[in-house]
């Protein structure tokens, strides 16, 4: 029985059907994840932005222990913070706005220099430089920072992995299908995240 | 020979080329304890490797060591990503890896703390590690550079504390969850199998084959892999399939098959040699450094 099988045509026709089926599912499944990944990735972004933001009181109250008439520092890094966290409001606006990601970029690359301008006070009071407040506060600082850096890095890594799947085969026809628009992003310079280095004797 | 030789230069040199293309190198994984810039004595290396590797098989987390001569012109936070983003430490899902980081001489340091440590090992305390632990003994700045006794102290503290968690913890089920994929990809496989092999005992082994090719190729597209891991997919599930439909319609005619030895059983060699390797776990930029 098994040796007179012979394809008939419609099992020919069928196969490919399945075969298209499989690919052009699989592809849209694709690029679900990849824009799904992207949002993920911005929303990570406003998160750690979020979580340094609430660092930032408890620092100000450490430093004003021992220096309290650094006043143009504080009021600075108050603003900044402000200035911030007003832009950060919605992670899903941040994912769906190359405009809103360069204002999102530029306030906290400005918080980044007040911040670094209030650590930079410790420099003048010995006994706040050693405080271990002070010191786990700054480590915290410093790796939340990093934490937007490294998060706004993969969230443009998550785009231009998403760009490269609507461009290619079978992904540009799906898209235009299933209505997947490419996603644009404000991509900056790598650095602008990074406070500047204290340097010795650097006031406010 | 001569022509054969001149035949692979050609591209060899090109893929010389392109690779050199890219300024920044990784360093190689090729140990716990890479210590490139000569910082250790080689009974502490040797000590820490099997501390190491002693936490990873009680814990599952991955510590590594990397000494560098030089940063490569980066940042030592970017350096320090791109290492654990090549290295992988920790296991995938549960992000359990840490890298302690020196460039030029113990000049400067970091640790590198994966996602799933970060609640046992916080920037803060991650810092006083560094300061405590690692910089009390090996401050080149203070003109100190017992780094066999920082290291040592550092890993101790490490691992004490990822060990206290652990105790508290075995599952690990507090840290990023571990996915239920293998127990479904594993499920699937049996029955890929199943249905491969008896659509390949009705219809023939080379039906079988196809069919699990195309298997193959579908599976690779749903989870939008690359055309090369597409390819190989397709290969893989041909001869999967093939496979399957010798071995069903073996048992089905429940005849020649009886007899072929399955040998195996034995474990693939390989010893207890530690070939480590990254577990695949990410990290999110915490840690500490100076």
């Amino acid at each position: 029985m098994v040796e007179d099988f012979k394809m008939k045509p419609w099992m020919w026709i069928l196969g490919v059907v399945v075969l298209l089926g499989l690919v052009f599912g699989g592809s849209y499944n694709g690029l679900v994840n990849k824009d799904e990944s992207v949002k993920a990735a911005w929303s990570e972004v406003s998160n750690v932005a979020n979580r340094r933001a609430e660092l930032i009181p408890q620092l100000v109250d450490v430093v004003q222990g021992y220096a309290e008439h650094e006043s143009s520092v504080f009021k600075g890094v108050t603003e900044a913070r402000a200035k911030a966290t007003s832009i950060n409001v919605d992670a899903s606006s941040l994912a769906s706005s190359p405009a809103l990601q360069k204002q999102f970029m530029e306030a906290q690359q400005a918080l980044s220099s007040s911040l670094g301008r209030l650590l930079a006070v410790a420099e003048n009071y010995p006994n706040l430089k050693a405080n271990e407040s002070f010191l786990k506060l700054q480590d915290e600082v410093a790796g939340s920072t990093n934490r937007i850096t490294v998060a706004r890095k993969r969230a443009i890594d998550d785009s231009k992995d998403y760009n490269q799947a609507i461009r290619g085969i079978p992904g540009v026809i799906v898209a235009r299908l299933g209505g997947f628009q490419p996603k644009e992003y404000y991509e900056g310079k790598p650095e602008d995240m990074a406070p500047p280095k204290i340097t010795f004797g650097k006031k406010g | 020979m001569c022509i054969l030789l001149k035949l692979f230069m050609v591209p060899a040199l090109l893929v010389a080329m392109l690779a050199g293309a890219s300024a920044f190198e990784v360093p190689p994984l090729r140990g716990r304890v890479s210590d490139t810039d000569g910082l250790l004595s080689a009974s502490k290396v040797i000590a820490l490797e099997n501390a190491l590797r002693t936490l990873e098989e009680k814990t599952t987390a991955q510590i590594a060591i990397l000494t560098v001569p030089d940063l490569q012109g980066e940042d030592i936070k970017s350096f320090s990503m791109k290492v654990v983003e090549a290295w992988k430490l920790g296991q995938k899902g549960k992000d359990n890896g840490l890298l302690i980081l020196c460039s030029e001489k113990g000049l400067h340091c970091r640790l590198e703390v994966g996602y799933g440590l970060e609640g046992a090992i916080p920037d803060g305390k991650a810092g006083d590690i560094l300061r405590h632990q690692i910089r009390g003994k090996a401050n080149p700045k203070k003109g100190t550079h017992d780094f066999d006794g920082a290291f040592t102290d550092a890993v101790s503290t490490i691992s004490q504390i990822i060990y206290d968690e652990y105790a508290k913890d075995p599952t690990g089920a507090s840290m990023r969850g571990a996915g239920p994929e293998a127990l479904i990809g594993a499920f699937g496989l049996i029955v890929a199998f199943v249905v491969l092999g008896f659509v390949g005992a009705i219809f023939g082994v080379l039906v079988g084959g196809i069919a699990g090719g195309a298997l193959g190729a579908g599976i690779a597209f749903w989870g939008a892999w690359s055309i090369l891991g597409i390819f190989v997919m397709t290969v893989v599930g041909f001869l999967f399939g093939c496979l399957a439909a010798i071995i069903m319609s073996g048992v089905g005619s429940g005849g020649s098959f009886s007899d072929s030895s399955w040998s195996g059983g034995s474990s693939w060699g390989g010893g207890d040699s530690d070939g480590f390797s990254g577990g695949g776990g990410s990290f999110g930029g915490g840690g500490a450094n100076d």
